[in-house]
């Protein structure tokens, strides 16, 4: 929360009751100390003395994302609730209804400026409720809300449609949708304040919904669009300072999509994810410096031009990609299904095309890995690139360990190797790897010119164990022995290459 | 605080002289020489010398607001935090951030966090008190309404009656609700 803002609520309301002089915490940093708790913990101050509570009335969040389980009861917040359900629920939600209205009026008749309202609400499939809705909508564009996040669940029968006046909050900062049809008047949106922008648009029964989307907010930089069941076209235009774009599961072409990225020349992290409909993209920027792209299940080329890339995730796509141009990547996060030899080639190659990788994490999940230590050799002459940690992520172990070593060591020469033991089976999977690389034989590779990781691994220790949420490293020197008693956690080996025996053409 | 020019203006006077130092004395009367890049993260300091035109190297600023204890405590942060800044320009090591800012509360009482947040207020570090605010959050997360009263050193000045109104009215905020 901004400072100043309470600061200036901290004025008109200064007050300091005669009961609690030693609390001498100005109103406004009682406020900022109460912006950083949950809306549960807030209410439980209240009852600390009458100045909190007096102070709790000016508090300029208004959250009721806690006390809506609460009121409806946990079970019904989450399901769809039964028709034996209905009657019960129709009490509780009104309830619930009540205590909202009451909170936002309280609030309101203190005629303050509101820096959060965020609601969740579930199922008023009668459209008698809507007119709360519209009227606490109302409360919060006249009490000038910088924060506005709505959540409200329904079917598409009954769906929700958000009032124009939405559009007229001009000091909204950051505005969240959830669930809601928007009517977007055609002359666009007038929200002068907007920086983030957040849409989700699922409906759970769901038909498909066709409406057409039109984005024109000159401040927005960050644009969250995420929906399966929208179709109609999207339009994006006349946000030049749009930094950041997540499309999550949006309809859209090839075209649509180079023309949205050619229009938006300041991006600097691009997410694109289950876009199911791009078949061949190319992202070419020269501010770009995150992307991610994943669950594209039909895309069958991509090529990235961007120089000042430095981080890039590529996860659950049918294909690698197709070319790359990014000699500033330091981070990339990689995960497929079932990969296969031409995908490890495509890594290996993708991994070189860095000065300089620090951080590599890999993510399988495969029964068996189809793996040709011959085929990818002859296939690539290139020396595997030295990185910093490779991280191997959540992977079944596979059944082919050995062949799953050198597919790792195939791909790079990583300084920390990092894996996590989720289940029995990785920490066997540990624990061989330990003796491997204890009792490597080096009497293999005499035909080839390319020698194996065993060749070249020095040297190599231990360097910690960290238990999953603990943030105590385990380091002790008979690890290994005691490995079968330790909990699920992550280990971190330190591996010292040598290439002192050239790499290429002895 | 008075003014609220922005303070990225703040270091541009610093490369004449690298060793210029801001003398600062606090509650209890002792003075402290301040780096000025240090002390300009004051911005109280920064805004009394950017606005007064007489001042010179001489001059002590009196900050009868803060005691020495909390001084130290607060030019802990902002030296360490210059020095992230003279090491990192662009952007700020964020792991050897936290990792300072996790030892740096760790070592600190309730009573010495509530001094300095009150001397962070009134010496104007919006970084600092932010940290500070959000820390004392952390502290009375999950705890009874009779502990957070005696962190912050509330007197209740509820009735009986007047207590157990408010404790069902926040009901909610107490307990989940039975199962359906």
């Amino acid at each position: 929360m901004n400072v100043t803002g309470v600061k200036i609520m901290g004025d008109i309301v200064e007050t300091i009751h005669p009961g609690d002089r030693i609390s001498n915490l100005p109103d406004f940093i009682v406020h900022h100390i109460r912006s950083y708790l949950s809306a549960k913990e807030v209410a439980r101050t209240s009852i600390l003395s009458k100045r909190w509570n007096y102070l709790r009335a000016s508090f300029p969040i208004l959250d009721f994302l806690e006390s809506y389980p609460y009121f409806v009861g946990p079970r019904l917040a989450t399901l769809n609730p039964s028709r034996r359900q209905e009657k019960k629920f129709r009490r509780r939600i009104y309830n619930f209804m009540k205590f909202v209205d009451d909170s936002l009026r309280r609030f309101c008749n203190l005629k303050l400026s509101m820096q959060k309202f965020r609601l969740l609400i579930g199922y008023v499939n009668v459209g008698y409720y809507f007119q709360f809705l519209d009227v606490w909508i109302g409360f919060a564009v006249k009490n000038e809300v910088k924060e506005l996040d709505f959540d409200v669940q329904t079917d598409i029968e009954t769906m929700y449609t958000l009032l124009p006046v939405i559009y007229s909050a001009k000091r909204v900062t950051n505005l969240k949708l959830c669930g809601c049809k928007l009517k977007l008047p055609s002359d666009t949106m007038r929200l002068h304040s907007l920086r983030i922008l957040t849409l989700i648009i699922n409906i759970n029964v769901s038909p498909y919904i066709f409406e057409r989307i039109e984005i024109r907010v000159p401040s927005l930089q960050l644009l969250t669009l995420a929906s399966t069941t929208l179709r109609g076209p999207i339009v994006i235009d006349g946000c030049p300072n749009l930094n950041i774009l997540q499309l999550f599961g949006i309809t859209l072409t090839d075209v649509e999509f180079h023309r949205l990225i050619s229009k938006h020349p300041l991006l600097d992290t691009l997410n694109v994810i289950g876009c199911e409909c791009l078949e061949s993209v190319t992202i070419s920027s020269n501010r770009l410096k995150k992307l991610s792209v994943g669950g594209c299940s039909n895309l069958k080329a991509v090529d990235v031009d961007t120089p000042k890339l430095l981080y890039f995730s590529f996860m659950d796509n049918p294909i690698p990609v197709s070319s790359m141009n990014a000699p500033c990547l330091r981070k990339v996060e990689l995960a497929k299904d079932d990969p296969d030899t031409r995908w490890f080639l495509a890594v290996k190659e993708l991994l070189g095309v860095s000065n300089h990788i620090e951080d590599l994490t890999l993510q399988f999940m495969s029964k068996s890995i189809s793996f040709n230590v011959d085929e990818f050799r002859n296939s690539s002459a290139l020396v595997p690139c030295e990185v910093g940690t490779l991280c191997l992520h959540k992977m079944e172990p596979p059944l082919t360990m050995a062949a799953f070593l050198d597919c790792i060591f195939g791909i790079c020469y990583p300084t920390t190797l990092s894996i996590e033991a989720w289940n029995a089976n990785d920490k066997f999977f540990i624990l061989w790897l330990h003796k491997e690389m204890v009792n490597r034989d080096v009497s293999c590779c005499d035909s080839h010119h390319i020698k194996c990781w065993r060749h070249h691994l020095n040297d190599f220790k231990i360097e910690s164990f960290l238990k999953f949420e603990d943030e105590k490293l385990l380091s002790r020197d008979d690890l290994m022995e005691v490995w079968p008693l330790l909990p699920m956690g992550t280990i971190r080996f330190h591996l010292e290459w040598c290439f002192s025996v050239p790499l290429e053409n002895i | 605080m008075s003014s609220s020019i922005a303070s990225s203006s703040s270091s541009s006077s610093s490369s004449s002289k690298k060793e210029k130092k801001i003398s600062l004395k606090t509650s209890d009367g002792e003075v402290f020489e301040v780096e000025e890049p240090v002390a300009m993260q004051l911005e109280i300091v920064r805004s009394f010398f950017a606005d007064n035109e007489d001042v010179t190297e001489q001059t002590v600023m009196p900050l009868p607001n803060v005691s020495t204890a909390a001084m130290h405590g607060i030019l802990e942060y902002c030296r360490a935090h210059e020095e992230f800044r003279r090491r990192m320009p662009e952007a700020a090591p964020e792991e050897e951030v936290r990792a300072f800012e996790a030892g740096y509360v760790d070592r600190k009482s309730n009573e010495e966090l509530k001094e300095m947040i009150l001397a962070a207020n009134y010496l104007n570090i919006s970084k600092l008190l932010d940290f500070l605010t959000g820390v004392a959050a952390k502290r009375i997360e999950n705890k009874s309404v009779e502990y957070v009263r005696a962190f912050f050193g509330v007197e209740n000045d509820f009735t009986p009656e007047e207590e157990a109104n408010l404790r069902r009215e926040y009901e909610w905020a107490f307990e989940g609700v039975d199962e359906d």
